[in-house]
């Protein structure tokens, strides 16, 4: 007979649970999306509202997580819920497997990181950052270069939404289920209602964990949505700040302009040896921008956030500061050592 | 033709696209979002859009059916846009949404013709993956899916999951409306306020659709047990979509295209653009 109790880390009926709420997940998500058209109605707005019930989403992965308790769980029912939308006609195709599957992958290292204990305020945390992920993806593919106050905006709604739907919802349905007969439980270890002090049953060790979950999650979004910005064409590059004109190039504009310098790298770590390198210069472009009078600093802006900060009066009278082709934008400073040497660069900001 | 429709997104057709290995239409599915977020120009936008299209065309599926997709859509897509439109500063300026109002306050929310390109490109981006994975959906049945994984040493357990996940979806759809009729015949008014109704909704049609599903869990894995689910390590397939020298031919005709267009258009030529 079938020995998937003892041979498989998922048994069958982990499986069959899995697969009952991915489904429940993917023939209510219509349900879910005519809720949020009522909320928009409710709050007379066109768009947004439907935020507040992304938490909704990740209730189903919640409750298989808090049902099935075991690491995976959480990850299996988002990856299976995404291919349940994405094959039934979710609005926003493929990308709601990965949605769905960061979701779960955020739930399970929550989980991991509290064990099998019944934190309601856990809970509604890891809810809620597994909800605001969606919105840090739907910016990676659709919302490149939105304000910030609209993906903040965007973030709290999410966020309030899984501690709501996801963490306290999605902690009472467990509960409930749990207490009746409709769902054996086959949960080990600690049970779900143990009692004593949250803080006692996390432990030290987790605790830490916890915190650092939290911090490496918060600033991962604060990082996505603040710092990182979205290279929509890697040889393109912005000029603002302080000047009568600010604009957006492409390398190629200033193609016609390009002029060849013979510059070293020397860094602390890198030293790249005497050689060529053809770009153009900064200055031509600073020039066209028509830095204002009280403008005296520029800062050279990466995609990764990092930047370099030079003075405009030394920018205007050295004409070996070129931006090359290398991997997107580069910034090549001959007479500036190698830290000023900034790679994919997007940004001149003027100041 | 009479269109054959199953519960899903799957239209059945003996087109060549459908006839392939779906392991193949999913590789090409996942080149194309890659072009479709990577190379960001109208000019290519549009013709990852014409080749869908054609697509469309090739699987025997009325292109009506890819324009009600993105129906659903046009309110995303117009937020898509109007962000890009409103809150690209930089570019040259070609008028003001909000003229000066007085001495000193405004103009406010340039219009530029960097926000319309990339209004058009990212609205174009969400098109094109839309159509892209409804076309997929159309044209791929989930359960030669699921069999074609299975060549990707991917245990036939965890792939039956999601078979019996997508077969279980109508058969909640079906007792969401059950239980919602039941509901109405028995005078709760689901309907009456906005926020009162949504609670409503969540107690009188989340709960008992919930418990309804969990109390068939029991019933299924001794159904499943029963029939020496996961006895073997391995299991087999009445059709079994096999990999031919098509779909070989396919996958890396396309991973050589992509591969080849984002190494000109990233290394070495600009992309070219219509607008911006």
């Amino acid at each position: 007979m079938n020995s998937s109790a003892t041979s498989y880390y998922f048994t069958t009926r982990d499986l069959v649970t899995i697969a009952v709420l991915s489904a429940l997940g993917g023939a209510l998500s219509t349900f879910v999306g005519y809720l949020g058209l009522l909320l928009n109605t409710a709050i007379r707005t066109p768009f947004g509202a439907g935020q507040f019930i992304s938490g909704l989403h990740v209730f189903w992965i919640i409750l298989a997580t808090g049902l099935i308790r075991k690491t995976g769980a959480a990850t299996a029912t988002g990856l299976l819920k995404g291919f349940v939308e994405f094959f039934t006609g979710s609005t926003h195709g493929i990308i709601v497997v990965l949605v769905s599957l960061i979701q779960g992958l955020i739930i399970d290292i929550g989980f991991f990181v509290i064990g099998k204990r019944d934190s309601l305020p856990f809970w509604s945390i890891i809810a809620g950052f597994a909800a605001a992920s969606n919105v840090i993806v739907f910016q990676l593919f659709f919302f490149s270069g939105a304000p910030l106050i609209f993906l903040t905006l965007l973030i709290i709604l999410a966020f309030s939404s899984g501690i709501i739907f996801g963490g306290y919802f999605g902690h009472a349905t467990t509960h409930l289920v749990l207490e009746s007969s409709v769902y054996r439980s086959t949960v080990t270890g600690p049970s779900l209602r143990s009692k004593g002090s949250i803080w006692r049953r996390l432990g030290p060790y987790r605790l830490s964990a916890l915190i650092f979950l939290i911090v490496i999650a918060f600033g991962a979004s604060l990082y996505a949505v603040f710092v990182w910005r979205p290279v929509l064409d890697p040889l393109s590059c912005e000029v603002v700040g302080q000047v009568s004109q600010p604009f957006g190039f492409s390398y190629f504009t200033y193609a016609d302009q390009e002029i060849t310098i013979e510059a070293e790298l020397i860094g602390s770590v890198t030293h790249l040896p005497l050689q060529n390198y053809t770009g153009i210069p900064l200055v031509t472009i600073l020039t066209d921008a028509q830095p204002l009078e009280s403008a005296t600093v520029l800062q050279v802006i990466s995609s990764d956030g990092y930047s370099a900060t030079f003075s405009l009066e030394d920018i205007f009278t050295d004409h070996e500061i070129i931006l090359v082709v290398e991997d997107g934008l580069r910034l090549v400073a001959k007479n500036y050592p190698g830290w000023f040497w900034i790679q994919k660069v997007v940004s001149l900001v003027i100041t | 033709m009479k269109m054959r429709t199953s519960s899903f997104g799957y239209l059945q057709r003996n087109s060549f696209i459908h006839r392939l290995n779906p392991l193949t239409k999913f590789a090409v599915l996942i080149l194309l979002v890659i072009l479709t977020v990577t190379l960001v120009s109208d000019i290519v936008s549009l013709s990852i859009f014409v080749f869908l299209l054609l697509g469309y065309i090739g699987a025997g599926i009325n292109l009506r059916y890819a324009f009600g997709r993105l129906r659903r859509l046009i309110a995303f897509i117009l937020l898509i846009a109007m962000v890009q439109l409103l809150f690209t500063s930089y570019g040259i300026i070609l008028f003001y949404l909000i003229p000066p109002l007085a001495p000193g306050f405004g103009p406010f929310f340039p219009i530029t013709i960097t926000g319309i390109a990339n209004a058009i490109n990212l609205a174009f981006r969400l098109i094109n993956i839309v159509l892209a994975s409804a076309l997929f959906v159309a044209i791929t049945d989930p359960s030669r899916f699921v069999a074609a994984l299975t060549s990707l040493r991917i245990p036939y357990r965890y792939g039956y999951t999601l078979v019996l996940a997508l077969r279980l979806v109508p058969l909640f759809d079906k007792e969401s409306n059950t239980v919602q009729a039941a509901q109405r015949a028995r005078g709760i008014p689901v309907d009456q306020g906005i926020i009162r109704g949504f609670l409503r909704r969540v107690r009188f049609t989340f709960m008992p659709l919930l418990f309804s599903a969990l109390g068939r869990i029991d019933a299924l894995t001794l159904a499943m047990d029963g029939r020496g689910f996961g006895y073997a390590p391995t299991r087999t397939y009445l059709i079994f979509p096999n990999f031919v020298i098509k779909d070989w031919l396919i996958v890396c005709v396309s991973i050589f295209l992509t591969s080849l267009l984002l190494w000109y258009f990233l290394f070495v030529a600009p992309l070219p653009h219509i607008i911006g």
